[in-house]
């Protein structure tokens, strides 16, 4: 926390503290209050996924750990220090103790980095928001010793950083999140295939964006991740203007991502535009339930410490059940 | 189109922000936020999805508030409505007021401690309300107010303000109802007279009125309806403001009225009565109302003096019903040479307390002149039997006809002043001195004298005619072609050149032939009428009531034969278009042909009687009884009586219910059987009555009486058992011939015509008011006892000459105006009036005066100037003044029936269109005598609509989201 710990926080009227800094220094993704709330939190991953090293999560291998899980007849080749020996003493047969291994997280962080998501009209457009939530888990999943990879997409992966656990990796992070550019459009699912292609095994996958997309091949995408056994979490972003509409008085709306114009008198058309807001919602929602991806609404405006408390705690609270869902092709 | 607002400019104004709601509009799509947005997709989507729906909505907003907008400027602009655009915005009114001021407009009621009358009402009304709205108008408003008592005179005022309106008031203020009764066409047509030249100006037509029954019902309603229609149809609108009490409000059908009593007439039996000569008043009283009157007391007034002996007390009169009443005074004032106008003394009538109605109907006048003897002229046709007596004429012994008369009238019943006169006296004699004239056996008369005799007779006077021995064949075609004239001349029907048994051969006969007929059981002379005035009062009492015995008078008839008559011949008299009506039979001898002259039509009459049908069964023997029976006596040489008398028995058997036979009358009342029940009768009359003895003519204003026997002995038995019955008779006739003159009882406003001989009279006349005024001295609690009469005399000193109305009628004249009121009338058979033609008016070179002014109640005397005393040989050349009298009362029968009419039939009559007001809606008048325009504001429907335009434009506007709801999110721009 004292690498981040020099920015001042600033009460804003949406209850977030956000770092005072510069739109351009990278490190104003690390928001202290933020990481203060969740750092007592762990990030826990909802199904096995692969590691290298011991850790906290659960491996789908099996190893050394306290957790006992059954007992297998030995053959030959395996370890004799397995054994278990008051087994053969009993029965006189040659019982192996198998223990469920614990292993570390490899967790990517995909995040929308397009025009789209810098519409915002808060502290936080959506850009920052999506960023913020990146660093925040970032943070929380190298301090509990996991490693951490990034993304940054627009139509294409524009940054990629490979995932590492050490601390300095952080900056890292930070520094590939900062896009000074983005791009007109979003094509999700070129770069989910291109994720599921890069992730050599299964992991985490957190997906950061505001879906602003065709809602076929974005689900396409995510379909891609979940058959590459990942566990796929997504943070649909959006901005409380996109929800509720509030817009007064003769508007002209300037298409971004090279969508077209549209003038119009928005109080007109604000329940028909909410109405086609909620059925492409819960068209994602179900496209994501279907493939059981971890899906969060968040608005920007909601406090971002709030939201990543609620699904870290949801997260821990579910931990494990994510078993049930993908059954595991190894054993 | 300026003139469909009230202010034009604020419409100009609100046309050109009509435009506002689209001028926003366009403002508003020029004023817009730039918004870069992500989530544009769905924009789009939704814009797609509600974009019809939208522009429907929008447009439908922009029209409600175009509209909205529009109807605020209309709101504000004031418009009055396409209704405005009659072009008529500054044109000028003319009010006339048509004032009904006949007498029924006097009905008076008593309210609030305060009496009231319609006619105080009906100016009130014209003042304080029609008036008052008419003033306040904002185009030149014009008024002239016609009175029905003299349309002649309309009251006209300039350009009506607040000052002329107060003249208006003031000129209005002393006017009383009229005792002149108009009726309301005449008017009607006054009014269409006055505006047929108007040009350029509207005209509405108030008449305040009473719109009582009479008036608006009966005979005049066609010409009523045609002139309402004809003033309506040149674009006057009419208003009908019925000021009756009890006030009803327009919507009441069947109106209430006040009940009313009124005296319809009052008759002296004579117009010259002798001093203290008992005569009898006929007072005649109805009770206008729906409820029975008790008690009702009338009491008498003689020159204002009220009369005890007079006094009439009514003990009970029926609702709706009319009752006849008698009292007998005598006239005691006679004229002095200094105060000759005194001897006409002014009778009235009273009825007292009459709570409510009419006051004016309440009392009636006539006039009766007193003479210390009443003149009466007797002329003999043969002067040689009369001698003088002191310078007088009088009958020299029996032989002359006129001998019964006189002694009847100079020496039995005094009080009459008898002069006995020839023929050739006719000629110079005034007349109208006297108040009958007997003629009794006059052969022929020059033309002067018939001249003069006819004009007494027309203007009022009595005279009569008897047969007598002296008038020969040649005479009697005098009587036919100048007295009769078919029809129109004096004599009231043509006779046969020859008496009857004219042959000397007879006179041996007569005194035998008088007991056969006395012995005979036949009846010698038959009353035809015992309600004719000239018989009437032979068959009552005292008090004009008919007396149980009313063949006591039939009885003396019995004996009476008359031995001689000139018959009437019938032929030529049915085709007098005056017999029936003008010309009645007083007295009919009977039938003296043989039966041998009607058996054939007897007989052929009793073979229609259908006595074989079944229907007539029961009455078969009976009527074969009666056939057989006429039959017999029709078959015999019986007198011709007997047969009358038993075809009388015939149709009059009432049956016997004991002995079961049944009623003759009966059967002759079958409806079946009413044709031959006519000419049963028509046959009974045929064989039962002769010739006329008696015959009466009504010939002008006179009446005149044929008889055409001898007034004395020479054809009769008046010497003998006949001498009973003459005096009576006589006395009657006297009676009816007296009173002849009763017609100049008169309704106020009707015009007379006195005619006078040229060369007989001065053209200059003056005309007096003999009227009653009541005494209002304080504390005099009954004016009828206070007011002893001095009112007339003081009129009478009044004196008025109306010297240029009066005027000879000359043949130049006449054909300058032939239609002039002056002018004669021409004189045809279908004129039974009997006024003289226009060349018998030119030949006798008569004055006329058509007194036009009887607008007063009360008693007109006219004092002409007669020359006759300078035609006297060596006499002096005095102008000698003649008197005539006239009485004017309200016409009672009009007047006095306060029935209103029916407000459905006001309106059929007076057409559709036409607005009926009462008091008590007159109010509903005001926005239209004020033109005040109505303009949209005053719509409540209006301001509905523009809330309700508000309220769609209001949701419309939510809807369509530029309202937000406190619970929106809100972005502003």
């Amino acid at each position: 926390m004292s690498e981040v710990g020099s920015l001042e926080p600033e009460q804003t009227k949406v209850g977030l503290r956000v770092a005072k800094a510069d739109n351009k220094d990278a490190r104003r993704f690390f928001e202290p209050a933020t990481i203060s709330r969740i750092s007592s939190l762990e990030m826990r991953a909802m199904q096995v996924v692969d590691g290298y090293i011991s850790g906290m999560h659960r491996s789908p291998f099996f190893g050394h750990s306290v957790e006992f899980v059954q007992h297998r007849e030995y053959v030959p080749g395996d370890d004799i220090r397995h054994l278990d020996w008051k087994a053969w003493s009993k029965t006189d047969r040659f019982y192996i103790k198998q223990f469920e291994a614990e292993t570390n997280l490899r967790c990517q962080i995909i995040v929308d980095v397009s025009e789209s998501m810098h519409y915002g009209n808060g502290p936080l457009n959506k850009y920052n928001y999506a960023c913020t939530i990146a660093a925040c888990l970032a943070y929380l999943l190298m301090r509990q010793q996991d490693s951490v990879g990034v993304f940054a997409f627009d139509d294409e992966v524009r940054k990629q950083l490979p995932t590492r656990s050490s601390q300095s990796h952080l900056d890292a992070i930070a520094q590939t999140l900062h896009v000074s550019t983005p791009a007109k459009k979003t094509d999700l699912f070129k770069i989910m295939r291109r994720v599921a292609e890069a992730i050599p095994q299964r992991s985490m996958v957190v997906v950061i964006s505001d879906f602003l997309a065709d809602r076929p091949p974005m689900l396409k995408g995510l379909e891609m991740l979940r058959m590459r056994k990942n566990d796929v979490m997504v943070f649909h972003v959006m901005d409380d203007d996109e929800i509720d509409f509030p817009f007064m008085g003769m508007t002209k709306f300037v298409g971004m991502e090279e969508l077209p114009d549209v003038f119009c008198d928005p109080r007109a058309l604000r329940d028909a535009y909410i109405e086609v807001l909620q059925e492409y919602l819960m068209e994602v929602r179900r496209g994501c339930t279907r493939l059981g991806i971890d899906y969060n609404l968040v608005r920007t405006s909601e406090p971002l410490d709030a939201i990543l408390s609620k699904f870290l705690h949801h997260r821990m609270a579910n931990r494990g059940q994510g078993k049930m869902v993908i059954p595991s092709s190894e054993t | 189109m300026l003139e469909l607002f009230t202010n034009p400019i604020t419409m100009m104004v609100g046309s050109l922000l009509v435009s506002v709601p689209i001028i926003i509009h366009l403002i508003n799509r020029m004023r817009f936020k730039r918004v870069h947005w992500a989530a544009i997709e769905f924009l789009i989507k939704a814009q797609k999805r509600v974009k019809r729906k939208l522009l429907i909505q929008q447009l439908i907003l922009l029209l409600l508030r175009i509209l909205m907008v529009f109807l605020i400027s209309l709101l504000l602009a004031r418009f009055l409505g396409f209704s405005g655009l009659g072009g008529n915005e500054s044109q000028k009114t003319l009010h006339l007021f048509l004032l009904d001021d006949t007498p029924s407009m006097g009905d008076h009621w008593r309210e609030d401690g305060e009496d009231h009358d319609s006619f105080s009402l009906g100016k009130m009304l014209v003042t304080e309300k029609l008036g008052k709205f008419i003033v306040q108008a904002p185009t030149p408003q014009y008024a002239e107010v016609f009175r029905l008592s003299d349309l002649d005179h309309p009251r006209s005022f300039d350009r009506l303000n607040l000052q002329s309106l107060g003249e208006l008031k003031a000129w209005l203020s002393p006017l009383k109802p009229s005792p002149l009764r108009v009726e309301l066409k005449l008017a009607l047509q006054k009014i269409k007279e006055r505006i047929a030249d108007l040009k350029n100006t509207e005209v509405v037509i108030h008449l305040i009125s009473d719109f009582r029954t009479k008036d608006w019902s009966g005979t005049g309603e066609g010409d009523l309806n045609a002139l309402f229609q004809e003033l309506q149809g040149s674009g006057c609108k009419v208003i009908l403001v019925d000021v009756a009490h009890p006030d009803q409000g327009i919507d009441q059908k069947s109106p209430l009225y006040h009940d009313n009593l009124a005296i319809l007439d009052l008759r002296p039996e004579t117009r010259i009565a002798a001093q203290y000569q008992l005569i009898e008043f006929q007072i005649d009283v109805a009770n206008f109302s729906n409820s029975e009157r008790k008690n009702i007391p009338i009491t008498f007034r003689l020159n204002g003096r009220e009369r005890a002996e007079g006094m009439v007390n009514i003990p009970s009169l029926k609702a709706n019903e009319t009752i006849r009443v008698r009292t007998s005074i005598a006239p005691d004032r006679l004229g002095t040479p200094e105060r000759p106008l005194d001897r006409f003394n002014l009778i009235s009538v009273h009825l007292e307390n009459e709570q409510a109605g009419l006051n004016i109907d309440n009392a009636r006048y006539c006039v009766v002149e007193v003479r210390d003897k009443v003149p009466m002229l007797l002329v003999e046709g043969k002067s040689s039997n009369l001698k003088l007596d002191k310078n007088r004429f009088v009958p020299a012994n029996k032989d002359a006809e006129c001998f019964f008369i006189y002694k009847l009238f100079a020496d039995t019943i005094k009080g009459y002043d008898v002069q006995v006169k020839t023929p050739a006296d006719l000629e110079k004699l005034n007349l109208h001195d006297y108040l009958t004239i007997f003629l009794c056996d006059v052969g022929q008369l020059s033309n002067a004298a018939l001249t003069n005799l006819e004009e007494y007779a027309r203007s009022g006077g009595g005279v009569a005619f008897f047969m007598g021995p002296d008038i020969k064949q040649a005479d009697a075609v005098f009587y036919n072609d100048k007295l009769y004239r078919k029809g129109i001349g004096l004599f009231p029907a043509p006779i046969e050149k020859l008496p009857t048994h004219a042959d000397k051969a007879s006179d041996d006969l007569i005194v035998p032939n008088r007991w056969v007929r006395r012995l005979s059981g036949q009846e010698q002379i038959f009353v035809r009428n015992r309600d004719h005035a000239a018989v009437e009062s032979l068959y009552s009492d005292g008090n004009k009531t008919a007396t149980n015995d009313s063949r006591g008078y039939d009885r003396i008839l019995q004996f009476v034969v008359i031995d001689r008559y000139f018959p009437v011949n019938r032929l030529l008299w049915k085709d007098d278009p005056n017999y029936g009506a003008a010309t009645q039979e007083i007295m009919t001898l009977p039938n003296l042909k043989p039966m041998s002259t009607y058996t054939a039509l007897v007989r052929n009459f009793l073979e229609k009687i259908p006595i074989n049908e079944d229907q007539y069964n029961e009455y078969r023997d009976v009527l074969n009884g009666y056939i057989n029976q006429i039959k017999t006596i029709a078959d015999s040489n019986e007198p011709l009586y007997t047969l009358s008398k038993k075809w009388s028995d015939m149709l009059t058997d009432p049956g016997d219910k004991a002995k079961n036979r049944p009623s003759l009358q009966v059967f002759w009342q079958k409806l079946e059987l009413a044709e031959l029940y006519r000419e049963a009768l028509r046959i009974l009359d045929t064989i039962k009555y002769g010739d006329p003895l008696y015959v009466s003519k009504s010939f002008g204003k006179g009446r005149v009486i044929a008889g055409f026997s001898s007034a004395g002995s020479s054809w009769n038995d008046l010497e003998g058992l006949s001498a009973s019955h003459f005096p009576p008779l006589l006395m009657s006739f006297q009676r009816y011939l007296a009173s002849a003159s009763s017609d100049l009882n008169l309704s106020i406003g009707t015009p007379y015509r006195f005619e006078l001989p040229s060369k007989n009279y001065s053209p200059k006349v003056k005309s007096y008011l003999l009227e009653e005024q009541e005494n209002r001295t304080p504390g005099a609690a009954n004016s009828a006892t206070a007011v002893l009469n001095p009112r007339g005399e003081e009129t009478m000193v009044s004196e008025v000459i109306v010297p240029q109305v009066i005027k000879p009628i000359t043949t130049e004249d006449k054909n300058n105006t032939p239609n002039s009121p002056l002018s004669p009338k021409p004189s045809t058979p279908n004129n039974p009036s009997g006024m003289p033609s226009a060349e018998e008016l030119d030949k006798r070179n008569v004055f006329v005066l058509n007194f036009l002014d009887g607008n007063q109640q009360g008693c007109y005397l006219f004092e002409f100037t007669e020359n006759r005393a300078a035609a006297v040989p060596g006499g002096d050349v005095k102008p000698v003044p003649d008197f005539r009298t006239i009485s004017y009362n309200i016409n009672a029968i009009l007047e006095g029936d306060l029935k209103r009419a029916d407000r459905d039939d006001i309106r059929q009559l007076a057409g559709k269109q036409v607005q009926l007001v009462s008091p008590s809606s007159i109010d509903n008048l005001e926005d239209e005598l004020k033109q005040r325009k109505h303009d949209l504001s005053e719509s409540p429907w209006f301001y509905l609509i523009l809330l309700l335009i508000l309220l769609a434009e209001q949701f419309m506007a939510v809807k369509l989201s530029f309202h937000t709801h406190s619970h929106d999110p809100v972005k502003p721009i």
